[in-house]
C-alpha cells in the first residue's frame, strides 16, 4: 500500500521462468545458407527445455545414468503413457544403461 | 529507492523457481558446411536443487554418500 510503484516487474522473471520450465519449450530448426546451388552453411537443431514434471510426462531424454522408472514414478506419469515430442535424429546405443 | 534490492529479489525468484522445479536440456545440433557434416552437439543436461534432484532418483547414490562421509568424523 505503501508502494508509490507497482511492483509488478519483481515476479515477472520468475513467474515466466515457471510458466516455459510448466509448458517446456521445443525448438526445432532447419536453417542452411545458400549461395546459387550451392549450400554453404547448414544447421539442424532439435532441442527441448522442460521443468522435470514436464519432461519426465512428454519423454524428454533425462541425462545418462538416470534411473527413468525413478523419474517417471516421481513425476506421477506411466512410463507408456509419456507422449514423445522429440523424434530423435540418431538413437544412440543403449550400452551400459543401469 | 533502491533498484538493486529489488533487482536481486528478481533473481532470487528466478533461483527459487529452476530450483524447485528443476530443468531438462535436450539438444542435439548438427552444423554442416558445404554439405559435409562438421560439428555435432548432443546434450543432456539437468539442473535443479538437490531436493528435486534426490526425488527424481538423480545423485541418489551420491547424495547418500556424502552425508555418510560427513556422519564419520
Amino acid at each position: 500500500m505503501s508502494d508509490p510503484k507497482p511492483t509488478r516487474s519483481q515476479g515477472d522473471l520468475a513467474e515466466t521462468l515457471e510458466l516455459l520450465l510448466d509448458k517446456g519449450v521445443v525448438v526445432n530448426a532447419d536453417i542452411a545458407v545458400s549461395v546459387g546451388d550451392t549450400e554453404l552453411l547448414g544447421v539442424e537443431l532439435r532441442a527441448a527445455i522442460a521443468s522435470f514434471e514436464t519432461a519426465a510426462e512428454y519423454g524428454l531424454d533425462f541425462p545418462t545414468g538416470t534411473d527413468m522408472e525413478r523419474v517417471t514414478a516421481a513425476a506421477g506419469v506411466d512410463a507408456d503413457d509419456s507422449k514423445s515430442v522429440l523424434e530423435r535424429p540418431d538413437p544412440p546405443t543403449t550400452e551400459g544403461s543401469e | 529507492m533502491n533498484p538493486t534490492k529489488r533487482n536481486s529479489h528478481a533473481i532470487v525468484e528466478f533461483v527459487d523457481v529452476l530450483l524447485r522445479d528443476g530443468a531438462v536440456i535436450q539438444a542435439d545440433a548438427i552444423v554442416t558446411v558445404a554439405g559435409v557434416p562438421l560439428l555435432g552437439i548432443s546434450l543432456r543436461a539437468a539442473i535443479a536443487g538437490m531436493t528435486t534432484m534426490t526425488e527424481y532418483g538423480i545423485f541418489d547414490g551420491w547424495d547418500a554418500d556424502h552425508r555418510r562421509r560427513n556422519a564419520q568424523p
